[in-house]
């Protein structure tokens, strides 16, 4: 399955290879002025050379075998003369993070100038003062940045951090494995597909999903629902309603048909849906999770070289042939206008204005403990 | 039992004049802070790791918590090692044995696997055994299967990839031991009226008994702790030990259940090691 997986990802890196010189000629109209000035000041500022080292998710960029030649990245190397050093660093935030932790600690630098974590992630590090504040001036294109994301209550004014990605947490399921259509979360949890689904073992998709089937949204969530839903899913887990609860691992076994339904993050099901066309999304009816991984500079971290990284990412001539290709939402206002008309029409890439789908609140570090605990005690152990 | 035979060393301490006592310590020093530093320290931190909030409390949680994952650990790594045995002991009496001027081949043969990475023999049985591949074809028409039945995600896939991967561990032990047995005593065994079954019994088995015991550690003890095969065949219903551990050590806060956890994983391990040296009298070697 990784193979077809790379094949494609070379392809639409292609693809996004010859996108942005093309679009950008002809559909200028969107941008407004702002945003259009900004990047030529943005590229100006900082032809000084030097490096930016970058930790990244597998599947963030055109190219994860070869970065240097992802259309993205080298024509960022063309245009400011900054070298990229881009390295699939994160595999998950928790591990991602540990790793990492002492240096943090100790004020030490950690090797990266820009990584990734997702936001929930982002925000204990802001909050653990382990990051470099933004030289704003140095990043104009970050008015770009989409209204709904622009101000979480742990980075108020984004002068810390901006989103890279958005991510949908929905349900991908073959109809013709388990004889019929999946509409909602409940359908996924039906005792009918008893042993032939996957969920995910990140926390905040799984309790999410379970919320949102109990009628509540994960931003209004209480602790003691948090909890039901931890509980609920331990009785689904030992009536043998999921096959197997994994991280990313879950790809292989929905490319290879072994699974009949999983949930599934959007971007993947994008990328195996070239290999099985007979895989569908869904966004429950119930709704899905929104989540995003976000920009940071780790302390230490070279704030110049990454500014003008950022900054570039936030150029929508950028962005848009950037997510078109990895198949993720982008959070740059304008990135879709830079997009081919299927592009702009996915709605894996690009949900409609009204589509259901609900981030989470901040949890306190109590309340994160212990549906942390929860959840792993109902799907782990 | 004949074991004592192979050892019987003599006390060589008389020979050495008092101001060379400190010979053999520097000889053991490199070794000995390797594993002070590599074994010694991370053992305690582990230890001091998992008494941190909640205290010996952790230990207590770990059966309560994990009671159902450590008794299917261990079944799965019984099994494996069972069948290894059974499987290997032949294998390796063949080419001890029988093989010949093939005996070379058939060693490189046995270990001819290892030269691709666990992870990939690992991942190629999961093709193998995916729902629409040959194996499950075959074994549904034979009927061995039911028509929607599986072979991933069930105890025999795990347990079978464990045998396999740790099969090679097995023979090799008891191959050098059948291989040093002086074939003098298997000339004399007839000599004393001993019929080939009862030569094998009591000669050839005992004799082999350190290399069986060897191979048996070898095995069991790798798959108590292993992880990949039950992350890669294995289920929601087959998780091992090391999968609870490799998924949740690194979350802070489980880092004390998870290293009380390995310490009765390790503690089991030893116990069972001791019993079953006790059992099999192996002085040699326990």
């Amino acid at each position: 399955m990784s193979l077809s997986r790379r094949q494609f990802i070379v392809r639409a890196g292609l693809l996004a290879g010859f996108g942005p010189g093309l679009l950008a000629a002809c559909g200028g109209d969107d941008t407004s002025p702002s945003a259009t000035d900004a990047v030529a000041d943005g590229s100006a500022a900082s032809s000084t050379g030097g490096v930016v080292r970058i930790a990244a998710w597998p599947f963030y960029i055109e190219n994860d075998q070869n970065p240097k030649k992802a259309a993205t990245i080298a024509n960022f190397i063309n245009k400011t003369g900054i070298d990229v050093d881009y390295q699939l660093a994160i595999d998950d935030n928790v591990s991602f993070t540990a790793k990492f932790e002492g240096d943090l600690k100790a004020g030490k630098g950690i090797g990266f100038d820009v990584a990734q974590p997702t936001s929930w992630m982002a925000s204990k590090w802001i909050a653990n003062g382990w990051v470099e504040p933004f030289p704003v001036d140095k990043i104009p294109n970050k008015v770009n940045v989409i209204d709904s994301l622009a101000s979480p209550a742990w980075d108020p004014d984004r002068s810390k951090s901006l989103p890279y990605s958005i991510i949908q947490t929905g349900i991908a399921y073959y109809p013709d494995k388990i004889d019929g259509e999946i509409t909602s979360i409940k359908d996924l949890f039906n005792p009918k597909l008893k042993g032939k689904i996957t969920i995910l073992s990140e926390m905040r998709d799984s309790v999410g999903f379970m919320l949102l089937m109990m009628g509540v949204k994960p931003a209004d969530a209480k602790l003691d629902e948090m909890l039901k839903a931890c509980e609920e899913l331990r009785k689904l887990r030992d009536a043998g309603q999921f096959r197997k609860i994994t991280g990313n691992g879950y790809i292989e076994d929905l490319g290879a048909g072994e699974t009949g339904a999983a949930m599934a993050w959007s971007g993947d099901v994008a990328g195996i849906q070239v290999d099985t066309p007979d895989l569908k999304w869904v966004l429950p009816s119930e709704g899905g999770i929104l989540s995003s991984d976000t920009l940071i500079i780790p302390k230490g971290g070279n704030v110049d070289t990454a500014a003008a990284w950022i900054n570039y990412l936030y150029d929508p001539t950028v962005s848009g042939p950037l997510f078109e290709a990895i198949n993720y939402g982008s959070p740059v206002k304008g990135a879709a206008d830079s997009m081919t008309p299927e592009g702009k029409a996915n709605p894996v890439i690009n949900p409609a204005a009204d589509a259901a789908l609900y981030g989470w609140r901040d949890l306190t570090d109590d309340e994160q403990n212990q549906v942390d605990e929860a959840f792993v005690a109902a799907t782990q152990q | 039992m004949a074991f004592g035979g192979g050892g019987g060393a003599k006390p060589v301490g008389d020979g050495i004049r008092p101001s060379n006592r400190w010979v053999p310590w520097m000889l053991l020093g490199p070794g000995l802070a390797w594993l002070f530093v590599f074994f010694v320290i991370p053992l305690f931190e582990l230890g001091r790791g998992s008494l941190v909030r909640g205290g010996l409390s952790n230990y207590s949680n770990v059966f309560s918590d994990n009671g159902e994952v450590i008794l299917r650990t261990f079944v799965y790594a019984f099994v494996a090692t069972v069948l290894a045995v059974i499987l290997g002991y032949p294998l390796a009496y063949f080419i001890a044995m029988k093989a010949g001027r093939f005996k070379t081949l058939l060693l490189a043969a046995v270990v001819l696997p290892f030269f691709v990475t666990y992870l990939i023999r690992t991942l190629a049985w999961k093709i193998l055994l995916f729902g629409d591949g040959p194996v499950v074809g075959l074994l549904r028409w034979t009927g061995l299967l039911s028509r929607n039945g599986e072979v991933l995600n069930t105890h025999a896939a795990v347990i079978g990839a464990l045998l396999y991967n740790f099969l090679p561990f097995m023979v090799l032990p008891i191959y050098v031991s059948l291989d040093k047995i002086d074939r003098r005593l298997l000339e004399a065994a007839p000599d004393l009226y001993a019929d080939g079954r009862r030569t094998f019994f009591r000669v050839t088995l005992p004799l082999s008994l350190p290399g069986v015991f060897a191979g048996s550690l070898l095995t069991f003890i790798p798959s108590c702790g292993d992880f990949v095969n039950a992350e890669l065949l294995g289920g929601d219903r087959q998780r091992m030990i090391g999968n609870i551990i490799e998924k949740n050590f690194l979350r802070e806060n489980f880092r004390p259940q998870m290293s009380a956890l390995s310490f009765v994983l390790m503690l089991l391990i030893l116990g069972g090691v001791l019993l079953y040296a006790r059992i099999l009298g192996t002085e040699e070697l326990a």
